[in-house]
């Protein structure tokens, strides 16, 4: 009689919520049949083939404007940025000589370095 | 039980539930009015090499002593690396660095316009070893051990596969497909009969993340709508929104694909299935997976939509070592390794695993 008493009362907020993970489980069930079809895929590839191309025809269109008004398009400006990571890739190629001539790292040197180097000697707990 | 206890049961129900609207109600309040990010990628950690967008980064040891052999994570090239370092107190990171392993993070940053050149070969054949090289330069120890996850583990088979005698001493793969026959609507909507890459690749470069998050939402489309109602219905359970953010947070923050990878990888594993098949080649070098002795694990998620079972189940099958390893845990491609129960699901089994391997 006690564990009667105990007995959770009927929730229906829980009834709800099983509903929706199942119909969850459904639809997405439901799209994956409709969406594994050789007709969506097709569709979806024409519309991407489309929307490539006018991507493409647009890219041209501005990269024709801004030639006209004498100002640097997408391709000038991604010139710009390669030059930029070409100095940057030297620099780091510098930093890290200067490094390692110093021996510096994470547990040397300055900054975030100077912390002791842990042991590497741990082993691992006994029994697994 | 009688009817009028079971009248005060169903009344304790609805006073509980009206309990959770009010913090409801409070909580998102709360959290439109501060406009707070999550926090997110926040354990310590130093970048002890870079080179273009590429980090390598070691997380600050926890312990005072560490295992010998030091953990590399080698991950994903379109999703953002925090996704094993998600937040405090639910990350991978800080799980291993606490059961004291010393862990470093290969991270490939946004690629940039330029990066769109970027090849398979780039990633496997240059920067892999230059970070295995500071890593061993770092620690002064010859090995380490790689972690891949997702398409970082499909980068340490091919690394392995090419040179088995790097000095690695554990690969560990977490959600890695091998299989692309495995890959459902994804494989499907590739098709090459529909699906003309080279004008993708030709016409925006990197692939825009849009592109690569839509084809993700699209293998579930109710996920996000059925997403947002559990987030109400949650929205009292501070946990629970804490969870929903980061991992919400992470999922939105996509990243471009390569243009060269994408249509390297599309080509070979996605149509032509070579790494199942074993023709895969990388600057005219035959990847060979079978030849791979290091020890070996494999850990798969049960209801991984993105990179399913049939696709991942196969992986060490194509692997040379007698010391190999198939974990298959509950949850799907994100959970498993992120979820709130992957602390008690995949960490400790990781950590156990690569425990007895790293001294």
């Amino acid at each position: 009689m006690a564990e009667q008493e105990t007995q959770s009362p009927p929730n229906p907020f829980d009834a709800w919520r099983d509903w929706l993970g199942q119909s969850e489980r459904q639809f997405n069930e439901f799209f994956k049949d409709l969406m594994g079809t050789e007709n969506f895929s097709r569709t979806v590839g024409f519309m991407l083939e489309s929307y490539v191309t006018m991507q493409k025809v647009m890219a041209e269109q501005a990269e024709r404007y801004f030639s006209t008004f004498n100002l640097p398009s997408r391709r000038d400006v991604l010139a710009l940025g390669e030059r930029l990571a070409a100095v940057e890739t030297q620099l780091e190629a510098i930093k890290s000589l200067v490094e390692s001539q110093r021996g510096a790292g994470a547990f040397s040197g300055n900054g975030a370095g100077g912390r002791a180097r842990p042991r590497r000697t741990r082993k691992p707990p006994a029994a697994v | 039980m009688n009817v009028s206890s079971q009248v005060r049961g169903v009344g304790r129900v609805f006073e509980e539930e009206l309990e959770h609207t009010l913090q409801r109600v409070r909580r998102g309040a709360d959290i439109l009015l501060s406009g707070d990010e999550p926090v997110v990628g926040a354990t310590p950690k130093d970048v002890i090499h870079s080179r273009g967008t590429l980090r390598l980064y070691r997380f600050r040891p926890a312990t005072d002593e560490v295992y010998r052999v030091p953990v590399i994570f080698v991950m994903s090239l379109i999703s953002r690396t925090y996704i094993v370092d998600l937040t405090p107190g639910q990350s991978l990171v800080e799980f291993l660095l606490n059961q004291g392993f010393d862990v470093y993070q290969i991270d490939w940053g946004e690629p940039r316009p330029g990066d769109e050149r970027l090849r398979l070969e780039d990633y496997v054949l240059d920067f892999i070893p230059d970070c295995l090289e500071k890593v061993r330069q770092e620690t002064g120890e010859q090995d380490a051990s790689l972690v891949g996850y997702c398409m970082g583990g499909q980068f340490s088979v091919m690394y392995a596969g090419l040179f088995p005698e790097a000095p690695i001493a554990n690969i560990v793969c977490i959600a890695t497909p091998a299989n692309m026959a495995g890959m459902g609507l994804f494989r499907q909507w590739m098709d090459p009969r529909w699906f003309d890459v080279d004008r993708v690749v030709d016409a925006f470069g990197n692939v825009p993340p849009d592109f690569i998050f839509r084809s993700f939402e699209m293998l579930r489309p109710l996920d996000r709508w059925v997403g947002y109602v559990r987030l109400w219905d949650n929205l009292w359970d501070e946990a629970y929104v804490q969870n929903y953010r980061v991992l919400n947070k992470w999922v939105h923050e996509q990243i471009p694909f390569p243009g060269e990878t994408f249509r390297q990888m599309t080509r070979d594993l996605m149509w032509a299935n070579k790494l199942m098949t074993g023709e895969l080649e990388l600057a005219s070098r035959r990847v060979e997976p079978q030849k791979i002795r290091a020890p070996f694990l494999h850990v798969m998620a049960e209801h991984d939509h993105i990179a399913p079972i049939d696709a991942t189940r196969p992986l060490s099958s194509l692997i040379g070592s007698d010391d190999k390893n198939d974990i298959v845990l509950k949850g799907g491609h994100v959970s498993l390794i992120a979820g709130p129960r992957a602390v008690l699901r995949l960490w400790p089994a990781l950590s156990q695993w690569l425990a007895v391997r790293s001294v």
